[in-house]
């Protein structure tokens, strides 16, 4: 059932077997994995189904340069839904390597590995409403992809690796009808939670305390609470939840909000591909279960050893859209509806100064002499973006010049002084607003060199055509600061590790030291691979949803045979004395 | 009904019980027909007031010359709007549309046949798939051949539920045989993996070759309902009396579309117990049924409905084990 928090009798207590905070993709899934349980879940939100400026202007905050991130109400979302209501939909699963301990980078690997995670992306994929768990491609498509360009056979690359589009689902809207009619989750909008209160020795979250714009306060109690709100509000939760641990819950080391990543991406080169059109494929092809895949060179985890460096993928892309010199008339026009374009996208259409006369008369004079490709361009996109409920993922134009731009994703690497933390200013419920100081690390910028180098190389010796930078690119942490942190991705401030020295949270994203706290969000990642974060983050939280089942099934075994006893921590018995009869109860 | 007559057990009659109704119970060489039948399969479909009209006659006609037994093949339809785990002893639940209320209603002719005396069982089948099925096969092939139907969104969450060709003929044929049943009802549903109608639809679509699946929004469909469909019905009215019926596409009903998010999930276990069956796997049905698709010549909209009942003659062993009927 879905309801308003605004209805709840100021001062009440609300009672579940779960408490979760935040219903963006993983609070939704997490609620749609437990729905048949037989555990009552209740599912705060802090929106509404549609944005409201003034609730999302709870998210406003500072940054340390706004040059190198953006502000922290942008990319993310305070409604139903959370973030997938407005994110592209790019799914990547992370790549083996990714979990392993890599000498070259400080605070690499997980506690857990990749087929802990594996086990749960095809059940992710379907949630995320990207087809198949199927990433390769010889197998996303019956006869397998066209070759991203003929004849090129890279030895420290593959092109064989995929990224699937989501609709984009919005999980609020998709999954809205499940929620509402089930018995056993209760969803409450409007629902802002501004602190978790601990038991006075700090070992448990007893109730989460939620207020609301009708000036009214309740409480949420429950034996468990999942943090679920994303990275950014779920580290300011925790710093913020200081009524016994004075430097926040889980903090005692000082490390939640540090090591904050996001991706090192952005646009750098000039492909010149010397071969026919038909030799090239850069343009996205669709599964038989309509979903849109698309190829990457990804750098091997060879190459990675060898050079030390992280993980990076590279994508075919049009040349730079603001630079006319394309003579491409679709891209022309989309620079010149720029400002219709969303602040998410739009962001990669920014010149460093306004463009002249001079570059708007040609951008006007390419879609003017190139009219034919632009209106082609312009009815592909209203057919298949626009008005369709699947949509066309990104940009693809093919450009009339066959020089093309690599889109870039790379890894950022743990770093212990990038980090966000609370700010002197507070919003109208009192909580603290962020502050975040994103940096990155000379081994950033040394993956993008390297890649880039390596593939430089590579193109050379294929004889298929030429990679050079641009000449406003020979400085690689030029380009890297001129893109900025890649908005989206919010990684790392919650990490999880093998102890409390190392993490926050155990390989069950748990909260070290407050065993019925868990955390649901990239926050988690140790590190951050080089795949966007959303099916990842579902994929573990459908992980953590198995868990806190056995774990209620657990409970309730041990409650219904009482006589044998069954080794169980201390804690289990002494400290939560409510737990297993309320788990037991009737539900 | 072709595999069932195909049974060694039992040598069919195929009756008309249309004409049934509308000999309006008098003697006729169908009648007579019906006078010499052991046992009766009652598969009657098609327009509610026709159905519940020949199922009337149907039973009438019985009261005087008993057959050993009559299945009554009735639908899932019964259950309405209910939701959540559906068995025999589910009440219906609003909203039921005419069909649905026809089908409730025949359900209670063939009770008060058994309370009058008469031996009856009745069996649910829900979603007929399989080679020669054209409602919930042929019809869902044509429709995600055309883009159509395919992936529906919130609106497929439903549970698809499914009871093959092969199996549904098992389930008759248990009951035919099957001591002691008169006056039970049996949902027939396979125990296959609980699949959402998207699923299915993709599956199908993908064994079919309708690829690559289209995504459907939820304003498309409203259109489809409420345009296209007012207007194929009124086509298919015209084409019917011209005899034009095979060339006017299907029309998506509001029921359809209601079933695709219904959360109805269809215990079939007292059959399963009762008789002992063994469903065939799903990939099975699946492969057999795309098979069938592919291997049509000639696809033809609104492929034949003829309301036809069976009537066995010179049954198989009176009320033997199902194990007997096996054989």
């Amino acid at each position: 059932m879905i309801g308003d928090a605004r209805t709840i009798v100021h001062g009440a207590t609300i009672t579940a077997d779960l408490c979760i905070i935040g219903a963006g993709a993983a609070g939704i899934t997490l609620a749609l994995e437990l729905i048949e349980s037989g555990m009552r879940v209740v599912l705060l939100e802090a929106g509404g189904v549609a944005e409201d400026p003034e609730v999302q202007a709870l998210y406003t905050g500072e940054v340390a340069d706004p040059l190198l991130h953006s502000l922290p109400d942008k990319y993310r979302q305070r409604r139903f839904g959370g973030s997938t209501t407005i994110w592209g939909g790019r799914c990547v699963p992370l790549d083996p390597i990714d979990f392993e301990y890599r000498s070259w980078i400080p605070h690499s690997g997980w506690p857990i590995s990749y087929a802990d995670v594996a086990a749960h992306y095809p059940r992710a994929n379907s949630l995320c409403e990207a087809g198949d768990f199927a990433y390769h491609a010889d197998q996303a498509i019956p006869g397998g992809m066209r070759p991203l360009l003929r004849d090129f056979m890279p030895q420290d690359f593959t092109t064989t690796s995929l990224e699937r589009f989501s609709c984009p689902t919005d999980f609020g809207k998709r999954y809205q009808a499940r929620l509402a009619s089930s018995s056993s989750v209760r969803v409450l909008l409007h629902a802002n939670c501004t602190q978790l209160l601990t038991s006075p020795e700090g070992s448990r979250v007893e109730r989460a305390v939620v207020q609301t714009f009708a000036n009214t306060q309740f409480t949420v109690a429950a034996p468990r609470f999942v943090l679920a709100t994303g990275a950014l509000e779920a580290t300011r939760l925790l710093l913020a939840s200081r009524d016994v641990h004075a430097a926040g819950i889980g903090n005692g080391r000082g490390l939640v909000g540090r090591y904050y990543m996001c991706h090192i991406a952005g646009t750098i080169g000039t492909l010149r591909v010397d071969r026919p059109n038909d030799h090239l494929s850069h343009d996205y092809q669709r599964a038989e279960d309509g979903v849109y895949c698309r190829r990457r060179i990804s750098l091997t985890a060879d190459a990675q050893r060898r050079e030390a460096v992280g993980n990076a993928v590279f994508r075919l892309h049009h040349p730079r859209i603001p630079d006319p010199r394309h003579r491409t008339g679709a891209l022309s026009a989309i620079f010149l509806a720029r400002r219709f374009i969303s602040y998410e996208y739009g962001k990669r259409l920014a010149t460093q100064k306004p463009p002249g006369l001079r570059i708007l008369a040609q951008h006007l004079a390419n879609a003017g002499v190139d009219v034919l490709g632009t209106s082609r361009f312009l009815s592909h996109w209203v057919r298949d973006r626009l008005l369709a409920e699947r949509k066309f993922p990104t940009i693809v134009v093919r450009p009339r010049t066959n020089l093309f731009s690599l889109d870039f994703n790379a890894e950022q690497v743990p770093n212990w002084d990038s980090r966000i933390r609370l700010g002197h200013q507070t919003d109208r419920f009192g909580m603290p607003r962020l502050h975040i100081d994103w940096r990155y690390a000379e081994t950033d910028v040394r993956t993008v060199a390297t890649a880039f180098g390596l593939l430089q190389g590579e193109i050379a010796r294929s004889g298929l055509g030429e990679l050079s930078l641009d000449p406003d690119e020979s400085d690689i942490e030029a380009v890297i600061r001129r893109d900025g942190a890649y908005g989206g991705h919010h990684i790392g401030t919650i990490r999880m590790g093998r102890n409390p020295a190392d993490g926050v949270v155990d390989e069950h994203c748990r909260v070290f030291g407050v065993p019925n706290l868990y955390v649901a969000s990239s926050a988690v990642f140790p590190t951050s691979g080089q795949a966007n974060p959303t099916l990842t983050i579902v994929a573990l939280t459908i992980r953590l949803a198995r868990h806190l089942q056995a774990e209620a099934a657990r409970i309730v075994k041990i409650h219904a045979h009482p006589a044998a006893p069954v080794p169980i921590p201390l804690h289990k018995r002494t400290a939560q004395p409510g737990l297993i009869a309320e788990a037991a109860s009737p539900l | 009904m072709a595999m069932l007559a195909r049974s060694p057990l039992y040598e069919p009659v195929w009756f008309d019980p249309f004409a049934l109704a509308a000999d309006g119970g008098g003697v006729s060489p169908r009648t007579i027909i019906l006078n010499n039948t052991d046992l009766v399969v009652n598969c009657i479909a098609g327009n509610p007031r026709k159905v519940l009209a020949a199922t009337k006659a149907l039973f009438d006609l019985a009261r005087r010359t008993p057959p050993r037994r009559i299945i009554h093949l009735s639908s899932m339809a019964v259950y309405g709007g209910a939701t959540g785990l559906v068995d025999e002893k589910t009440r219906s639940e609003p909203p039921l549309n005419p069909y649905a209320k026809a089908r409730i209603e025949c359900e209670n002719i063939a009770r008060e046949y058994v309370a009058d005396g008469g031996d009856a069982a009745i069996v649910r089948p829900t979603c007929v798939f399989g080679p020669g099925s054209d409602a919930w096969s042929g019809r869902i092939a044509r429709l995600l051949e055309s883009r159509r139907l395919g992936d529906l969104g919130p609106l497929g969450d439903g549970i698809c539920n499914l009871i093959g060709v092969d199996d549904l003929v098992a389930t008759i044929m248990a009951m035919l045989s099957a001591p002691d049943i008169s006056g039970e009802t049996f949902n027939a549903c396979a125990d296959w993996p609980q699949l959402t109608w998207n699923e299915f639809l993709i599956r199908f679509a993908r064994a079919i070759g309708a690829t690559p699946v289209q995504r459907f929004s939820a304003r498309r469909l409203r259109v489809e309902v409420e345009i296209l469909t007012p207007i194929l019905r009124a086509a298919s009215l015209v084409a019917g009396r011209v005899g034009l019926t095979s060339s006017v596409p299907d029309a998506i009903t509001p029921s359809l579309l209601r079933l695709f998010r219904q959360d109805i999930t269809i215990s079939s276990t007292k059959a399963a117990t009762c008789f002992g069956l063994a469903y065939q796997p799903f990939e099975q049905a699946m492969n057999a049924t795309a098979h069938w698709w592919r291997s049509q010549s000639s696809r033809p909209a609104g492929a034949s409905s003829t309301p036809i009942a069976i009537y066995t003659d010179r049954g198989g062993p009176p009320f033997s084990s199902h194990e007997e009927a096996q054989r």
